[in-house]
């Protein structure tokens, strides 16, 4: 029997949580509950759960400020928010898993299942974590980007990434020393959060970082062409607008 | 008196595909590093006059960038020499286009004229069809704004047959807005119109018009419905222009906006608003001469208009003692006009007598009928001698004209729809303080709708749900719903019944018992003396009270934590009390700041101050803590609210007196 704690301040909600698990997980125990931070604490070094369900909004503060207190640990965590831009920001950048609430069935049972599977493969990342409380904190503003694969954890620098390609629900990261890594995410996931570091996209399907780009070439409707010599599409509706932003530099 | 035009900026824009980047660089750098750079460049090229010369283009074209247009007129030179000697027509072409251009804008008209015919001369020998036309489109400005529209319209024919025929759609809106603009110098209104609806009708189409083209687009559609005198759709033409060079960051185009919006203004008999417009159009001027005599004589003739003729008098006598006014036909004209006209109206007749001479000379070499007659039969000829090709030539264009009749309709109802749009903002931004009211709604909107109190809500009723007690689901839902409606409905409105605010609180304070387990339970009290339905108050005054009461006051108790909400009368005021239980403020820390109370709390402060100022009382609030009193069971926290009591008939009230 694999352990799960549920940290949530609103009581209604872990009813719901409780139901959910009962139903769709029998090979998972809840082993216990707790609304803030203290008791938390408390009850997570006295269970050491296999994974946690942690809503980021806790009665007397959050639970990045819970993680914090736990470090290093070694569960898989599921975090859970109403409503948090911030956090959710930060979540993204370290490819941890998140829902939203009130939470939808398929999603919630989704990324429990996620965990379980993890829990045979993947030791979790010291490095995860610390980049999760870098990027929240907000100490880090030239910051690393996590990339979860099937098979492997990678911590890059946001700025060795050259560019992005989307293929529907697969998104492709070119590094700068040519290196790719596919990570089965939309783009649109990384659109938002990279935008503050200088990416922009000169194409649907690309995600170019605007300080590797070499060379704009204006034949053939227009290319970027990137430091590592790799050539991308500007099509012509974001054309103007990516040209603005350029001149802006 | 509207102004014209500007010019040659496109052909900057040709040219940004290869020295983009070097743009990019050079803007930031200083002076001296572009030297350094450049210097490089040249020595390095020293044995090959190719590269040098290229070097010597992309350094002037750099310093051009940045304003410093002699320098950059020396590079041009050095490579103009040099492409001569080599017998280099293309870049001849290319260079000798450039520098006639800089010339221009410093107001050497006949060298910059003479640049670009020699300049043509080495783009026939090149035959390149693009830089032909383009050259040659530039020296017909050239001439149209020195007042010869009889060489003025041939060149520009020429270009336009030579594009046309080679079926080269590139840039050519650039083309038809300039014969558009030679026709409307010429005083021919029916041809100026047909042109620039042939430009305006391919200016979406990829490569055939640059930011500037459209810009130019927008400033001459709306100085066309001026002249016809239909001021509303002037001024939303204007405003558009006023929006695509904003966008573009095209200080030109915003200086020619607002001088624009000021003429019009002045018809429509605004003079003050006309002077204001017209001094921040003169915040964008630049360096280009045209654009300093231009604004003269349009402040000398608002001045007239406005009395102030020995004002007026020193500007146009200004710009006549200019050297350079000779090569601007149209704005030399008008000021020896004004000049006459002040001299008269100051009493200077002698003067006047003299003025008026030289008046009616100018304008007849400028105006005069045999020449409009010779470039409407040139254009005649042209128009004739193009028939056929026309036909191909639209049939070429079949893409666009489905695209033109698809996107025009829509383009002319989104255009119009815009620039009523642009002049309703407008008017928006003279009323400051409704503008402020309308923010304030939407923050206060914002403030209210706390997404993570609603998400949280929702979440609990779907507990139920999956509990099956769909009784209790179904009710909290309604509570829901009310709560989010009444929100959505009262932070439009400045006043709405106690008992319509009081359902809110109610409602807002049921789901908040139920999320948190009845830990917490809440008591709303009116004094039986206040009318619920009579009496008025501004909405959702209460509730930012009360979240922040149910967020802090209770964190870790164990007894039943109590919100009491107390209205009643006192002194013609409302008092609004807001009482707990809990923690007290020291405790809780209520000075502690999470975001979204601070933010409830700064509306709240900022609507105060609005709403004191129109009613004309003071609105306070003072906070007790409770917690240090001995009896414990009366510890807790207090807020106490002063409204002036407000009906419909006292706001009514208010409201001619203050109006």
């Amino acid at each position: 029997m694999k352990k799960i704690v549920i940290i949530e301040d609103e009581p209604r909600t872990r009813e719901t949580y409780k139901h959910l698990l009962a139903q769709n997980f029998t090979e998972l125990e809840v082993a216990g509950e707790a609304g803030n931070v203290s008791s938390a604490v408390a009850l997570i070094r006295e269970v050491n759960p296999d994974i946690v369900l942690m809503d980021i909004e806790l009665e007397d503060g959050n639970s990045f400020q819970l993680l914090q207190h736990l470090r290093p640990y070694n569960f898989k965590i599921i975090f859970i928010t109403a409503y948090n831009d911030y956090a959710i920001k930060a979540i993204k950048f370290s490819a941890f898993d998140y829902i939203m609430k009130p939470v939808n069935e398929f999603e919630f049972t989704h990324a429990v299942a996620n965990a379980v599977q993890a829990l045979n493969c993947c030791p979790s990342s010291e490095s995860q974590v610390e980049n999760l409380l870098d990027h929240y904190e907000g100490t880090q503003k030239s910051g690393k980007l996590v990339l979860r694969t099937s098979e492997a954890l990678y911590v890059i620098k946001i700025d060795q990434i050259s560019h992005c390609k989307s293929d529907n629900s697969y998104t492709t990261f070119f590094l700068s020393d040519k290196r790719e890594i596919l990570v089965s995410k939309g783009m649109t996931e990384y659109v938002e959060i990279l935008e503050d570091y200088g990416f922009y996209r000169p194409h649907q399907s690309f995600l170019v970082n605007i300080n590797q780009i070499n060379k704009i070439d204006k034949s053939d409707g227009g290319f970027v062409v990137m430091e590592n010599g790799a050539e991308i599409p500007i099509s012509s509706r974001r054309k103007p607008s990516f040209l603005n932003i350029l001149q802006g530099l | 008196m509207k102004k014209l035009t500007w010019f040659y900026i496109l052909v900057l824009c040709l040219s940004w595909g290869g020295a983009f980047l070097d743009t990019v660089w050079a803007n930031d750098a200083q002076l001296d590093s572009l030297h350094c750079y450049y210097s490089a460049q040249i020595q390095g090229a020293e044995s090959n006059d190719t590269l040098l010369m290229d070097a010597l283009f992309a350094y002037g074209e750099s310093l051009d960038d940045i304003g410093e247009t002699e320098l950059a007129v020396e590079q041009f030179e050095a490579s103009w020499n040099l492409a001569q000697e080599n017998d280099d027509v293309v870049r001849a072409a290319d260079v000798g286009n450039y520098l006639a251009s800089l010339y221009w804008e410093q107001g050497e008209c006949e060298k910059s004229t003479s640049f670009y015919l020699e300049a043509l001369a080495f783009a026939h020998k090149s035959g390149r069809v693009g830089t032909i036309a383009k050259i040659g489109m530039n020296l017909a400005c050239n001439y149209s704004l020195s007042g010869d529209y009889e060489n003025a319209i041939t060149h520009a024919l020429k270009a336009l047959e030579l594009k046309e025929s080679n079926r080269h759609l590139e840039m050519i809106c650039y083309h038809y807005i300039n014969v558009a603009n030679i026709f409307r110098e010429s005083g021919n209104t029916v041809k100026w119109r047909e042109y620039l609806l042939k430009a305006y009708a391919l200016k979406d189409v990829e490569g055939c018009a640059s930011a500037v083209d459209v810009a130019k687009i927008y400033n001459s559609l709306g100085s066309l419905a001026h002249e016809q005198n239909d001021l509303t759709a002037a001024l939303g033409y204007f405003d558009t222009l006023l929006m695509v060079s904003r966008e573009h960051d095209f200080q030109q185009g915003i200086s020619t906006a607002f001088a624009n919006m000021a003429s019009v203004y002045k018809d429509l008999g605004e003079l003050e608003k006309a002077l204001a417009l017209t001094e921040e159009a003169e915040a964008y001027l630049g360096d280009h001469t045209y654009e300093h005599i231009y604004n003269n004589n349009w402040k000398a003739l608002l001045h007239k208009e406005l009395g102030s003729y020995t004002e007026a008098l020193n500007l146009v006598e200004a710009n006549l003692a200019r050297k350079d006014i000779g090569g601007y036909a149209t704005e030399k004209l008008k000021a020896i006009e004004l000049c006459y006209e002040l001299n008269y109206l100051l009493g200077q007749y002698q003067e006047a007598f003299r003025w008026n001479d030289s008046l009616r000379v100018n304008e007849s070499r400028f105006r005069d009928e045999r020449v409009r007659g010779m470039v409407e039969d040139l254009e005649t000829q042209y128009q004739m001698a193009q028939k056929e090709m026309q036909i191909e030539l639209l049939e070429a264009e079949n893409e666009v004209k489905t695209q033109r009749i698809r996107m025009g309709m829509g383009l002319l109802v989104l255009f119009s729809v815009l620039g009523g749009f642009g002049f309703y903002t407008y008017r928006m931004k003279q009323q400051q303080a409704f503008l402020l009211q309308t923010d304030l709604q939407q923050k206060l909107l914002r403030s209210q709708m706390n997404p993570h109190f609603l998400f949280n809500a929702l979440s609990s009723i779907q507990c139920f749900m999956y509990q099956k007690d769909t009784e209790l689901a179904a009710g909290y839902l309604g509570n829901f719903a009310a709560l989010t409606r009444g929100i959505l409905e009262h932070s439009r409105r400045d006043f709405i019944p106690l008992c319509a605010e009081l359902k809110v609180l109610e409602n807002y304070l049921e789901l908040e018992v139920m999320r948190l387990d009845g830990k917490v339970a809440y008591q709303i009290e009116v004094d039986e003396q206040l009318d619920c339905d009579l009496h008025l108050i501004p909405p959702l005054v209460i509730q930012p009270f009360v979240e922040n009461c149910i967020k802090h006051a209770f964190t870790g108790i164990t007894y039943q934590g109590i919100v009491f909400v107390r209205l009643h009368e006192e002194k013609n005021h409302l008092v609004v009390v807001v009482e707990d239980n809990g923690l007290g403020f020291a405790k809780a820390g209520f000075a502690s700041t999470t975001e979204h109370k601070s933010m409830s709390m700064a509306i709240f402060n900022e609507r105060r101050l609005i709403l004191e100022k129109r009613l004309g009382s003071p609105i306070s609030f003072e906070v007790v803590d409770l917690s240090d009193r001995t009896d414990e069971s009366s510890s807790g926290s207090r807020v106490i609210i002063h409204l002036p009591l407000l009906t419909n008939q006292n706001l009514n009230h208010e409201k001619n007196c203050n109006y």
